[in-house]
């Protein structure tokens, strides 16, 4: 086998890294911020992605204005998510979160289907990506796929930082850290918690829409009804990465997103039996890593007992 | 300067305070005592705001805060040093100072280099992780971080739990030279001895009742009431 196709495959694994990591951080912050395991993540991205399609598949609104209102509804569903559910919610009710995150997932999983009735079977999808392919010394990638790569860098370059320095973004991490000494601090906890669901849930509908199918010539590519689901595939990946971190640590959650897209990919390269089961893989590592209770590793007994309370 | 009359707060279905009323008047330390469990923290949680008050009033300064966000009660110069885990481990003494000044937006600058003259030792330790120091070390910068918000009234809860008296009495120190620059302080202790000898006056409640309300040291006479502190304060909280 030939450098050029492990290169190839370790690119179109880091695209995948891209998407997971965008998808993991939405988790991390929204998790420290409010305590919500966010099952609907995915299905929030998802209600971006198909008011993108509705507006591309009108033909008034160009791809990449329609792209940023999929973005923006994304936002918009994790903040109304937050505000009208979440938010009512004691925290410490763990098993009723998860039930009911898996209920606003559904919600917005149905919404997702309904709004494209009438189209059943496949949708043709205009892309907002070039469908051309670059090659990098030898390695072939679709250009979309680089652009995933580019833009999940992008996005943690500005938010790392961001959360580091500014003063919303401190007030952010205190929220996350210990939301009771934060109010008393006068950081107003719901708005920052409002703030987080918007930051994760505009990534998780960047993510969703950098993943659709851009390559399928000037046509663009075609997406399946069946896609329209409440948990999709690499939400699984992403909680796994976020899992590295304990849901807590972003930094880690990132490289945890890095290790899960690139082993998937590299994996094909493996014997049958073992590059058959690339998802089933995930499983087991979160399966393992929840044994481990990494959040240990990444906060105080102190920290975890505010971050329940 | 804080008023609070006929104050009722449930967790849940669970009543934890019944008409608890209490005063503090200006330029005064007012020492709130009581068993484990006896509802103390309550007060100071429901004065702040971080939790609703099923019925009953809390005015300050002659303004209605009850049930005002804890943002608005900062705001008005009302500020808890809360209990135990009073620091963001996770953030620099530099970050702590600077989260713990944000509502004063533009003016943090200036409030943090006005506290870091108050607390040289915290000067030398700005990009120290808070995690990472001791425990009369995080104490300190809980101080400094409520300082920070120029309190006219300033709640503690907790303040020598589990610090070495030494650490104790440096703490003291410095709240002192607050108090001598006109603010006033109440004090929730495990510390029965400590909070009477900083205080003029107590409060002492048992399950959600003030049983006394009077001078620090008649208080100090009552052994009914305080032997029920030195029984349950042994073993921990």
């Amino acid at each position: 086998m030939s450098a050029s196709v492990v290169a190839q495959i370790a690119l179109i694994g880091l695209a995948k890294s891209g998407v997971i990591a965008m998808l993991a951080v939405g988790i991390v912050l929204i998790y420290r911020t409010t305590g919500v395991v966010n099952l609907a993540h995915w299905a929030i991205g998802l209600v971006g992605v198909v008011v993108y399609v509705l507006l591309t598949g009108v033909d008034v609104v160009p791809p990449l204005p329609a792209a940023a209102v999929g973005l923006a509804v994304s936002a918009l569903a994790g903040l109304l998510a937050q505000r009208l559910v979440f938010s009512r919610i004691h925290r410490g009710q763990v098993v009723t979160m998860i039930l009911v995150a898996l209920g606003v997932g559904s919600f917005f999983a149905a919404v997702s289907q309904m709004l494209l009735r009438g189209q059943r079977g496949e949708i043709i999808v205009t892309p907002f990506l070039p469908g051309s392919t670059v090659d990098i010394a030898g390695a072939v990638i679709l250009a979309s796929e680089l652009i995933t790569i580019l833009v999940a860098v992008a996005a943690c370059a500005v938010l790392l930082p961001w959360l580091k320095r500014s003063r919303s973004g401190r007030a952010l991490r205190a929220v996350a850290q210990n939301r009771e000494a934060a109010q008393l601090a006068g950081i107003d906890a719901a708005r920052y918690a409002e703030l987080a669901w918007v930051i994760g849930s505009g990534l998780a509908g960047l993510a969703l829409l950098l993943l659709i199918p851009h390559s399928a010539g000037e046509q663009g590519g075609v997406l399946s009804v069946v896609h329209l689901v409440p948990l999709g595939s690499l939400l699984i990946p992403a909680f796994g990465a976020a899992l590295v971190g304990g849901l807590i640590s972003l930094p880690a959650a990132l490289a945890g997103s890095l290790i899960f897209g690139l082993v998937q990919e590299l994996l094909i390269l493996a014997p049958p039996p073992i590059s058959d089961q690339r998802e089933v893989l995930a499983f087991v590592v979160i399966t393992v890593l929840l044994l481990l209770r990494t959040e240990r590793f990444f906060a105080s007994n102190a920290e975890l007992e505010a971050l329940r309370s | 300067m804080l008023r609070i009359e006929g104050l009722n707060v449930s967790y849940g279905p669970v009543q934890v305070l019944f008409d608890v009323s209490l005063d503090v008047g200006e330029d005064e330390i007012v020492a709130l005592l009581g068993t484990n469990g006896a509802g103390k923290t309550t007060v100071l949680r429901a004065v702040s705001g971080v939790i609703p008050v099923s019925s009953g009033t809390i005015t300050f300064n002659g303004t209605d805060i009850t049930g005002a966000s804890p943002r608005k009660v900062v705001q008005s110069g009302l500020i808890q040093l809360p209990g135990g885990r009073g620091v963001f481990p996770g953030m620099s003494v530099r970050e702590n100072l600077d989260v713990g000044a944000h509502a004063l937006g533009a003016r943090r600058k200036r409030a943090i280099e006005a506290v870091l003259d108050e607390f040289p030792d915290l000067g030398g330790r700005l990009d120290q992780q808070a995690g990472t120091m001791s425990g009369g070390q995080q104490q300190m910068l809980a101080l400094a971080k409520s300082m920070v918000l120029e309190p006219k009234l300033l709640l503690i809860d907790e303040l020598s739990l589990g610090l070495a008296p030494k650490v104790v009495e440096q703490l003291l120190e410095t709240l002192r030279r607050y108090v001598e620059r006109g603010v006033s302080v109440v004090v929730v202790e495990q510390h029965v001895d400590l909070a009477l000898s900083i205080a003029e006056r107590a409060y002492f409640m048992e399950r959600g009742s003030i049983r006394f309300d009077g001078p620090s040291a008649e208080l100090h006479g009552r052994d009914d009431l305080l032997r029920a502190v030195f029984l349950t304060s042994t073993g921990g909280r």
